[in-house]
């Protein structure tokens, strides 16, 4: 009996990763006014930022719901396999609400266990890659909610963001306005922490802000695992991965495009790190 | 033939002394080293010692060995600048002998001397010979050499003559000093008091003295002059400060108690109501002490070890500090982009207002938070924020910016997440990795930093160094850039004075965009009067 992993679109991670490493991705949903796109799957990122950046109208987004999760785990339950369902911190989305109530309803003898990984985007991303390889090897159901347990606070995530409106818009951050509030062009750069995304410092321009990300690696060094995410600036990525690429003792940088949920609420322009580290940053 | 002064006949001394250093106020602000209009020194010093006429003004009945502490008392709030922080503290130290007493001879007066430049010795983190301090210095030694002499008019003069010489000799000892051709208007200023007080001693109306002559020695190999200021003595062991109330204590005994058992100590008050500040390894003697003389408030006792071991995360109690921030600054523009960044208050404050130690400590007990970080955002206002930090009754820390533009980078560094530890830490290192400049009109002719300058020119300058000097405002903002190491990813912020054009503002930072790639350029409206543009790098 093999441990599958269910996560959700919020972990941006690239569909052929998520394919190869067989973990299942359920999708949100983005709304734009009554149209409503399965994250990733309806509406893939380059189109959703070119929809954010042009149109007057804002997208929303809503959780997964629980028909959708119930369903998911009766098909992977028929296949025999028991369930690690990791998601995006619940104090960000209730997705992970809809997890659990479709667990409760679940009927079947399976084993589900149903995770707020404390994170979002890359940060949930690195988790499940990591539950996955534990999975792979053939690790129990204890096994991979221990492997997720620890990687909860070894995983470290910094983004740099464009601008706080998005964020703002959907509520996602109560303290940017006082943290941004300024008269000055300051380029945000968010972190996480018990679940919470959090103003960690301001750049004082886009240039500063990338080396300053490129720093907070080196601080945190040694790694492993890195995933270096964007919006919409890709050639930027590529250039920072490249430079972080030394630190990889083993394995290779993932390269993410944040999908339309998370993009939603960081806007384009986002670029930022998740990576495994042990230290204090 | 004076074998006596009464503390009265000091008072009179030092008002008539006052007055002749208010005639000379212009003069000896004009001791600029730089031809910018920085601290004034004068103004400072003299609006000091006002504040020390004033506190004894009000009360002609005041009691005889009362006067001699009020005095000191009128200076330590009243002190502005570091010239006024260091002429405070020199009272403080005259007090700690003559408190208390309602006269006194030759013999007090030179261990009274004594004690005075110890305690100005220990107002300044880190002393520079070739100001105020050397002239204290050396009024001392003439005064402990002469221990024959009984007669107070001799020695008085004593005094006057070798501050003269020792003012003539500041250019000598500071190199700064050489290089403007000026002596010490700190040093000049003490002069004149002391010049102004014998006047009073001998029974002459005040004459128009003319301020001393610079006697410079030119030798070869000069050591470039350099500008620097110590953040503050690391300290370890518990910041302790209490209110102590009671019955005709005796402060000076108090005084002498507190600085057998702790360091860093500030004692003032009346006999009444004290106020205690030390940094101790034990608390516990300084609290015993105390108690015995009287009732304890306001204890506020905080290890600073802690304060140097917390760390991000942690779950100190010092996280559960509220944390509010007084920044210092002149300027509409300045004041709107420090309030938007989180500054709890605003003083106003700069180069030619340096605010008091009250208006600093007014400010801080303003503000609705237990811990307060000071942005002084001026090296002459560090002083007063430091003594304004020891009299509150709140824990106070002071961010050494000496500069606006550090002060912007150390609030941008401020994350009301975190612990007061952290952010300091974190501010300290945004103000190292940002340089300050600016463009205003030289005030006169100077040939410094080997730029000639000619009065009303522009001239541009960068951490505290003069790069150059012409006649329009945009030509001289891009030469400083020309001689400075620009690389790709610099960010330059011009915050716009007064007297500046938006539209050529704008221009010149197209300009500097298009001529240095990978360099980005903000413009703010900075609102400062006098300097055309304030500007960092970083």
């Amino acid at each position: 009996m093999t441990v599958k992993i269910v996560t959700d679109s919020t972990a941006d991670l690239p569909p052929d990763l998520a394919e190869s490493l067989g973990i299942s991705v359920i999708p949100l949903n983005v709304h734009f006014g009554t149209d409503v796109f399965k994250d990733g799957i309806d509406i893939k990122p380059d189109e959703f930022y070119q929809r954010l950046t042009s149109g007057a109208q804002l997208p929303t987004t809503s959780q997964p719901n629980v028909g959708e999760f119930l369903s998911l785990y009766n098909d992977l339950a028929k296949s025999n396999e028991e369930i690690v369902s990791v998601h995006i911190s619940d104090k960000l989305s209730g997705t992970l609400n809809s997890a659990r109530q479709a667990k409760d309803q679940y009927e079947g003898s399976t084993r589900i266990e149903t995770i707020d990984s404390k994170h979002g985007s890359m940060g949930l991303g690195l988790i499940a890659v990591q539950a996955s390889k534990v999975a792979k090897n053939g690790g129990s159901v204890d096994d991979v909610v221990n492997a997720i347990n620890l990687s909860i606070d070894s995983v470290k995530f910094f983004a740099l963001l464009d601008t706080l409106e998005y964020l703002q818009k959907g509520g996602r951050i109560g303290k940017a306005r006082a943290f941004m509030g300024n008269l000055l062009k300051l380029k945000p750069i968010l972190s996480t922490k018990g679940g919470e995304v959090f103003p960690f410092e301001r750049a004082r321009s886009r240039i500063k802000g990338v080396d300053r990300i490129f720093s907070l690696v080196q601080e945190a060094l040694p790694i492993s695992d890195l995933a270096v995410f964007y919006s919409t600036t890709k050639s930027e990525a590529e250039d920072l991965a490249a430079k972080l690429n030394p630190f990889m003792t083993s394995g290779e940088i993932i390269m993410s495009q944040i999908g339309p949920v998370v993009g939603t609420h960081a806007g384009p322009g986002v670029l930022g790190v998740a990576f495994n580290s042990q230290n204090v940053v | 033939m004076a074998k006596n002064i009464t503390s009265r006949k000091f008072y009179s001394m030092l008002v008539q002394a006052t007055g002749l250093l208010e005639s000379k106020v212009n003069e000896i602000n004009a001791l600029n080293v730089f031809p910018v209009p920085d601290g004034d020194t004068g103004t400072n010093m003299f609006l000091t010692m006002k504040s020390i006429v004033d506190e004894i003004d009000g009360t002609v009945d005041a009691k005889p060995e009362e006067i001699i502490d009020m005095i000191a008392r009128g200076s330590l709030l009243g002190a502005r600048g570091n010239s006024g922080v260091i002429l405070a503290q020199f009272f403080q130290g005259i007090a700690k002998v003559l408190g208390g007493k309602s006269s006194f001879d030759a013999g007090l007066l030179s261990d009274a001397l004594k004690e005075a430049k110890r305690s100005s010795y220990e107002a300044v983190g880190n002393p520079v010979e070739g100001t105020m301090l050397t002239v204290i210095s050396d009024i001392e030694t003439a005064i402990s050499v002469n221990t024959n002499e009984s007669d107070l008019v001799n020695l008085w003069e004593i005094m006057v003559v070798a501050s003269r010489k020792s003012v003539a000799n500041t250019p000598n000892l500071l190199p700064v000093l050489k290089e403007a051709g000026v002596v010490d208007s700190g040093g000049q200023g003490l002069s004149i008091l002391l010049e102004g007080a014998f006047h009073n001693l001998t029974g002459e109306s005040n004459s128009d003295i003319p301020l001393v002559t610079p006697d410079i020695k030119i030798s070869d190999g000069e050591v470039p002059a350099t500008f620097d200021f110590d953040d503050g003595h690391n300290e370890y062991g518990y910041c302790t400060q209490f209110l102590l109330k009671g019955v005709s204590i005796d402060i000076n005994q108090m005084r002498d108690r507190m600085m057998l058992l702790a360091n860093s100590t500030v004692v003032i008050g009346s006999e009444e109501m004290i106020r205690v500040h030390v940094h101790v390894l034990d608390p516990g003697p300084v609290l015993s002490h105390a108690v015995t003389l009287g009732t304890l408030s306001e204890v506020n006792i905080v290890n600073m070890d802690d304060q140097n071991k917390e760390f991000f995360g942690s779950n100190n109690a010092a996280d559960t500090l509220s944390i509010g921030i007084l920044s210092i600054s002149v300027g509409s523009g300045f004041r709107d982009l420090f309030i938007s960044s989180g500054a709890s208050y605003v003083l106003e404050g700069g180069d030619t207002m340096n605010p008091s130690v009250k208006e600093i400590l007014d400010a801080v007990e303003s503000i609705e938070a237990d811990m307060i970080l000071v942005l002084p955002n001026n090296s002459n206002i560090l002083y007063s924020a430091q003594q304004a930090g020891y009299l509150s009754s709140k824990q106070v820390e002071i961010v050494a910016t000496k500069t606006m533009v550090e002060g912007v980078s150390a609030i941008l560094s401020f994350n009301a997440e975190e612990n007061v530890a952290v952010n300091l830490d974190n501010m300290k290192n945004a103000i190292t990795g940002v340089l300050s400049g600016f463009v205003c009109v030289a005030e006169r002719d100077a040939k410094i930093d080997g730029v000639e300058i000619k009065k009303g020119q522009y001239i541009g300058s960068l951490n505290n160094k003069i790069l150059c000097s012409g006649e329009a405002s945009s030509m001289v903002l891009l030469g400083i850039l020309s001689k400075s190491n620009m690389y790709p990813g610099i960010l330059v912020t011009i915050y716009r004075g007064l007297e500046s054009n938006e539209a050529e503002t704008n221009a010149t930072a197209d300009l500097i965009e298009s001529q240095y790639k990978g360099v980005e350029t903000e413009v703010v409206f900075g609102g400062q009067p006098y300097y055309n543009y304030i500007l960092s790098l970083e």
